[in-house]
């Protein structure tokens, strides 16, 4: 059993090609209140290295809270710490719902995740409080919130409606096809899996180098993007664009808006600009037109695009 | 040509030399023969076997003895286990799948179970065995897993010369140049990168092994010879000692094996016909290392509807466990639960209990402390009904031994209505789910009048959207649709409520779509009842084509 301090990560720096997950993470950490990003994509496509190497790169080395599909809700919800009580010792042990506060809290397989357990999670997120009353603990409300960022293969069935509502931002991914790119990510990975193997690596020195370098940039866009000016045109841009997109409910352009604050945030600029939202709508309603979920799966089309295009340039 | 014992046992020392090359599936390998392997290969540690039966508790968590009462523990997949076999990969409990989902080729696993918290690297090497007829029940994203698959047929029940694990590696890991990544993208070139991934790691220990300090040419054919990506390695390069070869022989290489291997195609999805005859083996039977990319394989999957047999019910893993209760017998015990009662009555059993500083004693438990689990609803059936009712003919006769099936199996049941009179929204299908067969709703939806419109394609959208829901919870999914196929309501003027004329072949064509995402999941049997069918009609053949279902007429 490996310590998760040695647990080894490709840095985010080295993770080749998918740009569009790599942009959605960067935006839902620029801007939180953007609620998190769902990733669903085809097997073996670096879905959840890309998460862990870039959770690792913003929060100083740590892996992200994880809730694993076979959690139990006394992990969940939090509760005593057996080994304690069994010498008269009364310690509570927070779950993984409190230990995510403030941060991010990331379920790999999420649409594998037992109806359960999502109900807690939706209670919670919905809420923003976390409330215990079980096996005689009886906590006072605990304000809670963070991002919930999930991975999943859609082959394996979709997400209840009400917990994909709770992602802002979905990327849908698949394999590169581009024959120099697949090589390049082969050769990535597997010099990674030999420059691991040695005590003391200059390429992952300089990769490590890299995302730190990385990471002060994001944590500086973070800082300026409240800072970041939405003109009332864009505003109304995305209201706009949420309606002839039939985006279900306001949280579509809400999160377009916010997003679209974030990508010019790491623009280093101070208003935003509509090949900003023209940038983030396809994340932002993809998941959000009805029956998109289940009808045709997350996609965003070649046609959707053309229609955004015109959308945009109608201002 | 290796022999399959030599393949076997190549395979399991390239895993040996690696660690993240960590999942093998055997083709056709006896389970009891998978054992015998594992056992082998995990020397002096007892293998970790997981079958039908496996449930999470005992897997990732165990109970341990300690001085003052039971300690759960890390189990053995968190806490040692080298070796886990699974001798039948087909009959893998739901807990079994989840753990090997979330462990092999992973960067980091996650206990938080019972009170636990742990994170790890899992290094652990799965071993599964599973026949080519079962292949298509595993599902595509548990096989990705099982990147490096090898064909066993033949094998020996008695094979000898097998590796222990752990194999020292004798030499540094060899560089992996271009030349060799392109020529893995050449044999693996598309779908994500597990498979290359496993080619290459494969070909590294080969390399490893053969002393080289870069992985060449030959390394990279030997190991898709092994994987059965590759038929045969042309004669007559003379084999030329790793160290004395020059960049030059290296590319002259790759250009004589990438002209002169004889590869196997892997079948694109909707490609199978398109398949060279180099791709099947001289016996005429496929070595194809990945069946589940050919379509094809999913026909000669079981009837669909046909009763699968009643399963045993397995002790303790009939679903997720939503709580606890009084126990009423020994089966199924929550141990925190129980635990946690039994300590809250210490203090009134044995007043001194927790103040012997330094000599704790064991917990004063009674039969009354006793807790059980008490889990969530799954019985592992889920059908999904759509009755057309534009249907001219009386499909209720056809309907009932399918009917009387769902029922022995205690499935439940969706039910989606399309084209009855008097609805408020003619062009929408509705839905409703049941618990069992013996609900009121169905009685009445199977006697509703007929009406004008079939917006089938809206039907076929809600049943995926049912399928695609209980995908996850259920092991058995069944399709049937009493339909005659004549959608005339486009997917758009549904979900709008707006009907614009003439709608042309759009209600048909959303139909199949529609149908083909259905048949996108793997898991759904599906089955078309036309009881209008003639030779003339061939809408309702089309969409069972495009599900992928079996297909019957009325009874003449």
């Amino acid at each position: 059993m490996t310590e998760p301090s040695r647990v080894s990560i490709l840095p985010y720096s080295y993770v080749v090609g998918q740009q569009a997950l790599r942009t959605a993470l960067e935006l839902a950490y620029v801007a939180p209140s953007v609620g998190g990003v769902l990733i669903t994509g085809e097997r073996g496509t670096a879905k959840s290295t890309t998460v862990r190497a870039f959770c690792r790169m913003v929060h100083h080395g740590k892996l992200p809270v994880t809730l694993p599909i076979n959690a139990t809700d006394d992990r969940v919800l939090g509760g005593w710490d057996i080994d304690k009580f069994l010498h008269g010792e009364t310690t509570r042990l927070p779950g993984l719902l409190e230990q995510a506060d403030g941060g991010l809290l990331y379920i790999d397989e999420v649409n594998l995740l037992d109806d359960h357990i999502v109900d807690v999670i939706l209670d919670v997120s919905a809420s923003g409080v976390l409330a215990v009353q079980r096996e005689g603990l009886d906590l006072p409300e605990i304000p809670v919130t963070f991002s919930l960022v999930g991975t999943m293969n859609p082959e394996e069935g979709g997400l209840r409606p009400q917990l994909l509502d709770r992602f802002g931002l979905v990327v849908p991914v698949s394999a590169e096809a581009d024959v120099r790119l697949r090589q390049e990510i082969l050769l990535t990975v597997l010099r990674f899996e030999r420059e691991s193997a040695t005590g003391d690596s200059t390429w992952l020195a300089e990769g490590r180098a890299r995302d730190r370098r990385r990471s002060g940039q994001l944590a500086a866009a973070r800082s300026a993007r409240h800072a970041v000016k939405t003109p009332l045109p864009v505003v109304e841009l995305c209201a706009k664009v949420s309606a002839v997109f039939r985006s279900e409910g306001h949280r579509g352009e809400i999160v377009m808006a916010l997003a679209a604050q974030a990508v010019a945030a790491l623009d280093g600029r101070t208003e935003v600009t509509a090949s900003d939202v023209m940038q983030v709508a396809p994340y932002a309603l993809a998941h959000r037109r009805p029956g998109d979920a289940y009808e045709d799966g997350i996609a965003w089309t070649a046609k959707d695009h053309e229609r955004l295009t015109e959308v945009i340039a109608e201002g | 040509m290796p022999t399959t014992a030599e393949k076997v046992a190549t395979a399991l020392t390239c895993m040996a030399l690696d660690d993240r090359l960590n999942g093998v599936l055997f083709f056709d390998m006896p389970p009891a023969t998978l054992a015998s392997v594992a056992h082998s290969y995990a020397g002096d540690t007892r293998p970790l076997v997981i079958g039908a039966g496996t449930a999470d508790d005992g897997l990732w968590t165990e109970l341990k003895p300690a001085p003052w009462g039971p300690k759960v523990a890390p189990g053995p997949l968190v806490a040692g286990a080298a070796v886990v076999a699974v001798p039948d990969l087909a009959r893998l409990s739901l807990a079994g799948r989840q753990a090997a989902v979330s462990t092999i080729g992973a960067d980091v696993a996650h206990l938080e179970r019972d009170g636990l918290s742990v994170a790890w690297r899992p290094d652990a090497r799965w071993l599964a065995a599973c026949s080519r007829a079962d292949i298509h029940r595993v599902s595509r994203h548990l096989l990705d897993r099982f990147a490096l698959r090898i064909d066993v047929s033949g094998l020996p029940a008695e094979i000898g010369h097998l590796p222990v694990l752990p194999v020292p590696p004798a030499r540094p890991t060899p560089t992996f140049p271009a030349e060799a990544a392109a020529m893995v993208t050449e044999l693996v070139d598309h779908g994500g990168a597990r498979r290359a991934l496993a080619l290459s790691r494969t070909a590294r220990a080969l390399a490893m092994q053969r002393g080289e300090a870069a992985v060449t040419p030959e390394s990279v054919a030997a190991a898709g010879q092994l994987m059965g990506l590759i038929n045969s390695i042309p004669q007559g390069e003379p084999e030329l000692e790793a160290d004395r070869k020059t960049e030059a022989d290296q590319r002259r290489g790759i250009a004589h094996l990438a002209t002169n291997v004889q590869r196997v195609d892997v079948a694109l999805p909707h490609a199978a016909t398109a398949l060279p005859p180099a791709s099947v083996a001289a016996s005429g039977r496929t070595t194809m290392p990945y069946p589940e990319d050919n379509d094809a394989a999913d026909q000669d999957g079981p009837e669909p509807l046909r009763p699968p047999g009643r399963q045993a019910i397995q002790p303790g893993n009939s679903g997720v466990s939503i709580g606890s209760m009084p126990a009423r017998d020994l089966r199924d015990i929550a141990l925190i639960p129980t635990m946690m009662a039994a300590l809250r009555a210490q203090g009134r059993r044995c007043p001194n209990h927790f103040r012997q500083q330094g000599s704790p004693h064991g917990l004063h438990l009674k039969a009354t402390d006793l807790q059980s689990h008490r889990r969530a609803d799954t019985n592992g059936h889920f059908a999904v009904l759509l009755i057309d009712h534009t249907c001219r003919a009386s499909w209720h006769e056809l309907l009932r031994a399918y009917l009387q099936w769902l029922y022995s199996v205690r499935a439940r049941i969706c039910v989606v209505e399309v084209g009855m009179a008097g609805s408020d929204a003619e062009l929408r299908a509705t839905m409703f789910t049941t618990r069992n067969l013996l609900d009121a709703r169905l009685a009445d939806a199977m006697r509703r009048p007929r009406g004008r419109a079939t917006p089938l394609a809206h039907g076929l959208a809600l049943a995926a959207r049912a399928l695609q829901r209980n995908a996850v919870s259920n092991d058995h999914l069944q399709f049937l649709a009493i339909t005659d196929g004549r959608g005339n309501v486009p997917l758009t003027a549904s979900q709008t409520g707006l009907l614009n004329l003439p709608v042309g072949a759009e209600g048909v064509e959303d139909t199949l779509r529609m149908a083909e995402r259905i048949r996108s999941m793997r898991a759904v049997r599906s089955l078309v009842l036309d009881p209008d069918s003639n030779p003339g009609s061939s809408l309702s053949h089309r969409l069972a084509a495009a599900l992928g279902a079996s297909f019957q007429g009325p009874n003449r």
